[in-house]
């Protein structure tokens, strides 16, 4: 009976007992490569990355090795992904496609010198020279003309290049010494240049206000409040003259802002003007 | 007399033990970021004599009055700081420029498209940098 149920006893403890539930080819390669294009299909591209640097461990695969350098890009990891892009064999299909998305990464960080040094070594030569020339728009040196400048886009982006090339050369910027040129001669004038209305006004009504009540008060033999309106109406007449100046800076920061924000949505929309690649057909 | 006893030094067991639900109830924390810097409706002075005035403005004129300005920081936070960052003269030329700005009700929402506690973000540093060779 003792036997029979020591014998029970460990029938049990074997039948439910914890088994994995792991499959065998989980952490095989061909395994870690799926789930890294599954993700990077999804979009996760952080976790995709980091399964892709996994599967490059122990293999060689160009187009994974360029999907991880895209993934890196994409989370805007530019240095990760500069390095990536470098380590593609330039005996691959992908190799041209690889260079250009580094070239687009210099361009996202700004390196001009190595963009230079690229548009003289570089295989392709012509994306070299336009992600180094928007560079140097970006910048705000504008040391090529027009033309050189809109040859290197496509045909359907020349118009919309223009305009940026024509925004960027003659931004519409006010000049704060006019603009306090202007306040001094009429108060709120300068604002009213600066697209500053209701404050222009204000600073007018203000102002002429003080101005009155203090010549009423003179001319009534009211001396000491004449004085004192005189004081406020000076106060403010001399602090809409700095206002005026402050807000013609103000007005050329934001259309500084506004133009980058749109130049940068319009060439990312364009997707920095190359080829689009599609892994998840 | 013993189950008694026993009962009573037993008792603080059962009543403060971890129950299942208590161990596992959500905290309530609050995440929201007290800014000292734009909420600056304090009677702090830095020993100044604007931060003196400011303080006793605060003190006896605004506390009665309430928050009642739409900016932050508010009219007489900002003197303080233009008058710290920019000296008395250039101080006070950014504060009547302020004023005016704040007696004008309009065009706040596209002028100062950002907001604090439904005030709106005007600081000082917006109006410190206009020479050339301060931007």
């Amino acid at each position: 009976m003792k036997k029979f149920f020591l014998f029970f006893l460990l029938t049990c403890l074997k039948s439910f007992s914890q088994q994995s539930n792991i499959p065998e080819n989980f952490h095989k390669p061909e395994s870690i490569k799926s789930f890294g294009n599954y993700l990077f299909c999804e979009g996760d591209y952080l976790r995709a990355s980091i399964e892709y640097e996994k599967y490059l461990e122990t293999n060689i695969n160009d187009t994974v090795q360029f999907k991880l350098a895209s993934s890196y890009s994409s989370i805007q990891n530019n240095l990760q992904a500069i390095k990536s892009f470098k380590n593609m064999s330039s005996s691959s299909a992908l190799f041209g496609s690889g260079n250009n998305e580094l070239l687009k990464n210099y361009f996202l960080i700004s390196d001009l010198d190595e963009l230079k040094k690229q548009s003289e070594l570089s295989p392709d030569r012509t994306t070299a020279k336009m992600f180094l020339y928007l560079g140097l728009f970006s910048n705000g040196s504008l040391t090529f003309t027009d033309s050189e400048f809109l040859k290197l886009f496509p045909d359907k982006n020349k118009p919309d290049m223009k305009i940026f090339y024509e925004r960027k050369k003659n931004p519409g910027y006010k000049s704060p010494l006019l603009a306090s040129c202007l306040s001094a001669i009429l108060p709120g004038a300068g604002k009213f240049y600066t697209d500053r209305w209701g404050d222009g006004i204000t600073a007018l009504i203000t102002t002429g206000l003080l101005a009155f009540l203090s010549i009423d008060n003179f001319n009534a033999d009211h001396h000491f409040r004449g004085w004192i309106f005189a004081g406020l109406g000076f106060f403010f007449y001399a602090g809409n003259i700095y206002g005026s100046a402050a807000s013609a800076y103000i007005y050329n920061d934001n259309v500084d802002e506004e133009f980058e924000r749109e130049f940068s949505n319009y060439i990312q929309n364009e997707n920095y003007f190359l080829p689009a690649y599609n892994f998840c057909k | 007399m013993k189950y008694i006893f026993l009962f009573i030094i037993s008792s603080p067991f059962f009543l403060s033990a971890q129950s299942e639900t208590e161990k596992w109830e959500k905290g309530k924390y609050n995440y929201e970021i007290k800014s000292s810097h734009l909420n600056s409706h304090s009677h702090n002075s830095d020993g100044s004599a604007a931060g003196l005035t400011i303080a006793l403005y605060k003190f006896l004129i605004s506390d009665l009055d309430g928050d009642n300005c739409a900016f932050a920081p508010s009219c007489s936070s900002f003197f303080v700081e233009a008058v710290n960052e920019s000296g008395l003269f250039r101080g006070t030329l950014m504060f009547a420029d302020r004023l005016t700005r704040d007696f004008n009700p309009t065009g706040r929402n596209e002028n100062y498209p950002l907001k604090l506690n439904g005030k709106y973000i005007d600081p000082v540093r917006y109006y410190v940098q206009t020479t050339a060779s301060e931007r």
